[in-house]
């Protein structure tokens, strides 16, 4: 019975001492986890609380990411206010102070990237639920991921500064391969549409404002009125109208985006939809960044 | 006493009034200080109109609270957190300190505290300011137990997350316990004071799955000798699908051991149940459900008497984003004494919350 007990508890505690050699990391989306992999290599280990698939604005403070961000060394975020409503209250909950404000394990990926879509002026909730800061949905820009890295490769060098030439190296290829990527991915749309054309998408939500600056596609607007407004049927009716005089050529909405009004919006435009994953996915087939990026293209091309 | 409460009520209304308007003269200064001070106003407008003819319901719209919530890291160990709110009550205003407090949640590993006044951290209910409710009235078994709003005393509270492979939060507290529940006065040095521990775990089904049940205890024993020790469960699941909160069921349950001066016991049990389905991200129906017994009352010839208030309160909720919400419902009670129906009321209710400034990120 003692043994049981012993066994029972042994196996209730947190392996943390078998663990202890490589460094826990804790990401929010599944594309900042790919980045630590890449950097960190076998000298961590890293999961992230999100599996691709949820908008991450909108969470819960859930008690399972609580007891994940306890154990870990790091945390990183994607920042610029996109965790804002559920990630400083898991953080806190946590009492880790490694990963809290001022810890050394406090990784705000944001920090180096180049944002776009700041708001300057007066910014009140009259504008919906915007970010002040720009626009967070950076990481599907192959560019400004790497910039992301190098904030994430700055955190993993302050833990474990005796392997920074190792970290540096994985840094390094990790920026070789997501500009052969983007180079890849960029000449999937040049072969569909020519030298000369110019692509042009409407987004539903501002999600692929990086991945469209990134490959040169020219945004018209967005179907939200404000951000996290749905738009009423005058204004997609509106829309679809110019966007047609425009030029555009597909609209463009997340996989969580309301299909309803994507369907609408192409049944007055006659631009089609593609309704698209804003992350790697933890199950399925798109489990890799590489993967993500072509299946975005290859979507885009297929409504072309 | 009423009358000084009342003349205390102008008079800190006044202070209310002149600090909100300071708050708001230095809101620019205090923005541009990044990760610093951080102001949030809340409103919660509640309104109530009788069906019934003898409904106690007050057939107005009142402003049941205005809070000002006020929170910073003091440094890097410490956070603090400082709330009032103005109160309607009985044709006055108060305004009262709800919580002030600093804690730390680096300094101890695993482990988060605070020191100074606060909402005790046992339930569900008690844990939340009440504009954050997903109802507008309190449940009777709140209220009989622990006051309309919820129990705020002054002391201290320590948490600690187990290092296991399961979520296991520990809350412990011991407080004051001058007071116990919403009153005006300072009340009486306790023979025991009020202490509370609250053992939470987590049970995630899916990603978008999960429920949060806490087991509960709160003892106190008064200056009057007036003793109750308090057992609970309390239970919160939601599934949610991106910004829809596609299912909440939340309930209470609570039970209470009480031994008067002169030694009489007593003996009570109360439950609430919530469940309430979001058809999008603006709107949801819920039906709480408020049952609540003294399990050794008896009749005037001392024989035991079968007793039972029960409530029903069919809620509808539209949210305008995260921080507009408006709710109607209806709400019927009923007292039940040996199997009939002693006497029943309802009202038709209404509440308006909105949230200006800043809000701190919500709890599961």
């Amino acid at each position: 019975m003692k043994m049981k007990c012993l066994v029972f508890f042994a196996l209730l505690l947190s392996p943390q001492s078998l663990l202890a050699a490589k460094i826990q990391i804790i990401t929010t989306t599944t594309d900042l986890a790919w980045v630590a992999q890449k950097i960190g290599q076998d000298r961590v280990r890293v999961e992230s609380l999100l599996n691709g698939s949820e908008d991450a604005h909108y969470l819960d403070a859930k008690p399972s990411f609580i007891r994940k961000v306890s154990n870990a060394d790091i945390v990183c975020f994607n920042g610029l206010a996109l965790e804002i409503g559920w990630l400083p209250k898991v953080l806190k909950k946590s009492g880790n102070a490694k990963v809290q404000s001022g810890g050394n394990g406090y990784c705000d990926a944001s920090k180096e990237v180049e944002v776009i879509e700041k708001l300057a002026g007066q910014v009140d909730r009259s504008m919906g639920d915007v970010h002040p800061e720009g626009n967070p949905h950076y990481t599907l820009s192959p560019d400004h991921l790497a910039q992301a890295a190098d904030s994430i490769f700055s955190v993993i060098v302050g833990i474990d500064s005796k392997q920074a030439a190792f970290y540096l190296k994985n840094l390094e290829q990790l920026k070789k391969d997501l500009l052969l990527l983007k180079q890849q991915v960029q000449k999937k749309f040049s072969q569909k549409l020519g030298a000369s054309k110019k692509m042009k998408a409407i987004q539903y939500h501002k999600e692929f404002s990086y991945f469209l600056k990134s490959y040169g596609i020219t945004q018209v607007e967005a179907l939200e009125p404000v951000p996290g407004v749905p738009p009423s049927a005058g204004r997609l009716a509106k829309l679809g109208i110019t966007a047609k005089a425009k030029g555009v050529d597909v609209a463009m909405g997340a996989s969580y985006s309301p299909e309803k009004l994507l369907k609408k919006f192409t049944q007055i435009s006659s631009i089609p939809y593609v309704q698209l994953p804003v992350s790697i996915q933890k199950k399925g087939p798109i489990n890799s960044y590489q993967k993500l990026q072509l299946h975005l293209a290859n979507q885009i091309i297929s409504k072309l | 006493m009423q009358n000084t409460d009342i003349k205390e009520g102008g008079h800190l209304r006044q202070v209310f009034y002149s600090l909100s308007l300071l708050i708001l003269l230095c809101a620019s200064q205090l923005k541009a200080d990044n990760g610093g001070l951080q102001i949030s106003i809340s409103g919660d407008l509640v309104g109530e109109i009788g069906l019934s003819e003898d409904s106690g319901a007050e057939n107005r719209l009142e402003v049941r609270e205005a809070e000002l919530i006020f929170y910073a890291p003091v440094n890097h160990l410490f956070d603090a957190m400082l709330s009032g709110a103005a109160h309607y009550e009985e044709g006055s205003s108060f305004f009262e300190t709800h919580e002030a407090y600093i804690g730390s949640s680096k300094l101890i590993p695993r482990s988060r505290f605070k020191l100074g006044q606060f909402f005790l951290g046992f339930g569900r209910l008690n844990r939340i300011h009440r504009h954050d409710w997903p109802f507008i009235s309190s449940p009777k078994v709140h209220e009989e137990f622990f006051d309309e709003e919820g129990v705020i005393d002054s002391g201290g509270e320590y948490s600690v997350l187990f290092p296991t492979q399961i979520y296991l939060d520990l809350t412990v507290g011991l407080t004051s316990g001058y007071t116990f529940g919403h009153t005006h006065n300072e009340g009486r040095k306790p023979a025991v004071p009020t202490h509370y521990a609250r053992l939470a775990t987590f049970f995630e089904f899916t990603d978008q799955w999960g429920t949060e049940t806490g087991l509960n205890f709160v003892r106190r024993k008064d200056g009057n000798g007036v003793e109750f020790n308090i057992f609970g469960l309390d239970l919160t699941s939601k599934i949610r699908h991106g910004k829809t909160l596609k299912f909440l069921l939340q309930s209470e349950v609570w039970f209470r051991h009480l031994i008067s001066a002169s030694g009489t016991v007593t003996e009570s049990l109360g439950a609430y149940l919530y469940p309430q389905y979001g058809f999008n991200e603006w709107l949801q129906l819920g039906s709480r459900f408020d049952f609540f017994t003294n399990l050794n009352q008896q009749d005037a010839t001392g024989a035991s008497e079968g007793n039972l208030s029960f409530a029903w309160e069919p809620t509808i909720t539209l949210r305008s984003g995260e921080f507009a919400t408006f709710r109607a419902a209806y709400q019927y009670k009923s007292e039940i004494l040996n199997g009939e129906i002693e006497s029943a009321e309802s009202a038709f209710l209404f509440q308006a919350v909105f949230i200006i400034g800043s809000h701190p990120a919500h709890e599961f």
